[in-house]
């Protein structure tokens, strides 16, 4: 079985698991992407992620219908659409391409955005189920120092003790030790496949990491985790899966922003017919977390993209662009994604201050395909790649 | 050496424009079709122009595409960004030009362009029809103002008053509320032309304006957008007769470049 096949059937284990447990009578939590799923995978809890799910469902065209759905409902517009999309599937759509069960209780952290807390203290009020959230405050300051890891250290006991009540399951601190050196091992592999992308020669299409990303968010602690990454990662420098080949010069980009899940596809293909290759993308990056220790693993958590400060987020992109010998950055700027666009602009004009090279902008959303228009973002992307080649 | 004739096509989102050029230095034949993309507009722009410029289409040695359209128009030889048409049709117009403002039917850009006439980066609005030909559009159908008679109407107000609603809907609604209270018309359009001067002007500070500084684009033939513009960024802005079909100059041009290129001359 190939990786990718491999890769595939986890991640539809992972699905069916949670949709057959009520009837096993487990539990189901929903989790938000960042929250310290060394947590979830110790204690064996059935979860799901609905930001993946609704990335999924972007992928398949069914965005639109649910984000009809809860702002028929009274949602704003404006809010996260990967919340837009959840919101209006749990209402009235549950019959989707990729089903997930209602949730028993929620695990909630803030190191992404507040929009987060609200949306699943909404479904905490909804359904009158327990809501546990860990609190890891955006950091104005470069480093994480031990004041910051005190507090999150002490939410974190706090977050081991409310699951147990809730599902029964215990936390055993030898099963954590070795969940957090398999997640500190996949960490690693995942940022060894994404390196890969900085050697002279392409050995895959960088937008592969958007499809293959799902299984660090959703199943990073687990075994089978590490097997399928290691062996995609030789797949890959054997070349026995992939055969990238070009003529013509290929463009190195930096993609930068969440991805733009109902323009996936067309990105990627867009990418291939005007030769370029994204080979960095902070937000794949993300998801490469390495740690020696327990504060350290801590500290990586604190140290995600949306909860740095806007001189370490910057450095952040210093060190890819330089990595990976980019020719240009590609900005997506979603729509719903406040805390992300927001900084943008002057992320942006900093880059631009340090590196003399194309940076463009396209407007698109995550989970949302009514923020994205084909024709103008195939209009900038050419353009983007008419300053490279100028350059 | 025979005469090298090329032709660039730019298709609008509501308007196709052609010119031929000889040599790549000698614009021959010019068309603009009121139709853009998804139309026959663009064909019919093409049998115009060669007609007019009595012009046998099989002694066109290169076609290149560019606008909205451009990967719809089946006879081009090539389709390149209108970002990068409008960048090279605005240095052979001008050759001192550094920031190219173009405002189209549906969107507007601001181009830089380095001192060899080469693109070096651009913005673009193109999410907000206000500061847009559709605009104008909007308020011509208002005000029972036909478009060619703007810059006449406009230049000759002689009240400041303001139009504050960024959307073109609204700005709609603002512009019915001041002709019921009898506001005259000349005021209203100034008033149109210095909302449509902020929006772009805003989007030309954004990306850094230096002159020599040109407008192009079927609005530019409005002179009223192009005063209210200076005013708004203090700095003189040319224009051309040739301002709507800038894009198509540079598509003719680089179809004479990639011609000489492709042939290893």
């Amino acid at each position: 079985m190939t990786a990718s096949a491999r890769i595939k059937k986890l991640m539809t284990e992972h699905y069916d698991r949670a949709m057959h447990a009520h009837e096993k009578g487990e539990l189901v939590g929903w989790v938000t992407s960042t929250f310290p799923q060394e947590i979830v995978q110790t204690m064996d809890l059935c979860v799901v992620y609905p930001e993946n799910h609704a990335a999924i469902l972007a992928i398949n065209g069914e965005d639109r219908k649910c984000c009809m759905e809860a702002e028929a409902e009274g949602f704003s517009n404006d809010i996260c659409s990967y919340a837009k999309v959840n919101l209006g599937y749990i209402d009235q759509l549950r019959d989707a391409s990729l089903n997930i069960p209602l949730p028993d209780y929620l695990l909630c952290c803030s190191n992404v955005c507040h929009q987060l807390m609200k949306w699943y203290q909404y479904l905490s009020r909804r359904y009158s189920i327990p809501m546990v959230l860990i609190d890891i405050p955006y950091n104005t300051e470069y480093d994480t120092d031990s004041v910051r890891i005190c507090y999150i250290r002490t939410q974190f006991y706090e977050a081991i003790s409310k699951p147990e009540k809730i599902t029964g399951k215990k936390f055993d601190q030898e099963r954590f030790l070795k969940v957090m050196k398999i997640s500190s091992k996949v960490g690693t592999v995942w940022n060894k496949i994404a390196d890969l992308l900085a050697q002279e020669e392409f050995v895959y299409h960088g937008t592969d990491l958007f499809n293959y990303m799902g299984l660090v968010v959703c199943q990073r602690g687990k075994e089978t985790t590490l097997q399928a990454l290691e062996q995609l990662y030789e797949e890959i420098v054997s070349k026995t899966t992939y055969n990238f080949k070009s003529e013509r010069k290929v463009f190195r980009i930096l993609y930068e922003g969440i991805c733009c899940w109902p323009a996936m596809r067309k990105m990627a293909l867009s990418f291939f017919r005007q030769n370029m290759n994204m080979v960095g993308a902070i937000y794949t990056n993300a998801y490469g977390i390495e740690y020696n220790n327990f504060d350290d693993m801590l500290r990586a958590y604190t140290y995600l993209p949306n909860a740095v400060c806007i001189e370490r987020a910057v450095d952040m992109r210093k060190s890819e662009l330089e990595k990976k010998r980019c020719d240009g950055i590609l900005i997506h700027m979603s729509r719903t994604c406040k805390i992300w666009s927001g900084i943008m602009y002057e992320l942006k004009h900093q880059l631009e201050n340090h590196a003399d090279i194309p940076i463009v902008m396209f407007d698109g959303d995550q989970a949302d395909r009514q923020c994205f228009s084909e024709a103008q973002y195939e209009t900038r992307l050419q353009g983007f790649k008419e300053l490279m080649e100028e350059k | 050496m025979n005469e090298i004739i090329t032709l660039g096509v730019d298709i609008g989102s509501t308007a196709s424009k052609c010119v031929l050029m000889k040599n790549g230095n000698e614009i021959i034949g010019e068309e603009v079709v009121f139709i853009g993309a998804g139309t026959e507009g663009p064909m019919t722009a093409f049998n115009n122009v060669c007609k007019k410029a009595n012009i046998n289409k099989d002694d066109i040695v290169f076609i290149v595409a560019t606008g909205y359209g451009r990967n719809t128009f089946e006879t081009a030889d090539d389709q390149i960004s209108e970002l990068s048409c409008h960048a090279k049709g605005g240095t052979f117009l001008f050759p001192n030009v550094k920031t190219i403002i173009d405002i189209g039917g549906q969107d507007a850009k601001v181009l830089k362009v380095d001192p060899n006439g080469k693109m070096t980066s651009f913005l673009m609005n193109d999410k907000c029809a206000a500061g847009t030909g559709r605009f104008l559009e909007v308020m011509a159908r208002v005000l029972n103002i036909p478009l060619e008679n703007f810059t006449e109407m406009a230049l000759a107000s002689t009240k400041k008053i303001e139009i504050s609603s960024t959307c073109t809907v609204f700005a709609e609604t603002e512009v019915i509320s001041y002709l019921a209270k009898a506001v005259k018309r000349e005021d209203i359009l100034a008033a149109v032309h210095r909302s449509i001067a902020s929006r772009v002007g805003n989007l030309a500070r954004r990306a850094g304006v230096e002159e020599d500084c040109i407008l192009t684009g079927g609005v530019a033939h409005d002179k009223g957008i192009v005063q209210a513009l200076e005013e708004y960024l203090g700095i003189k802005i040319q224009t051309s007769k040739y301002c709507q079909v800038n894009g198509a100059i540079g598509a003719a041009l680089y179809g004479y470049q990639i011609y000489f290129k492709e042939k290893g001359l």
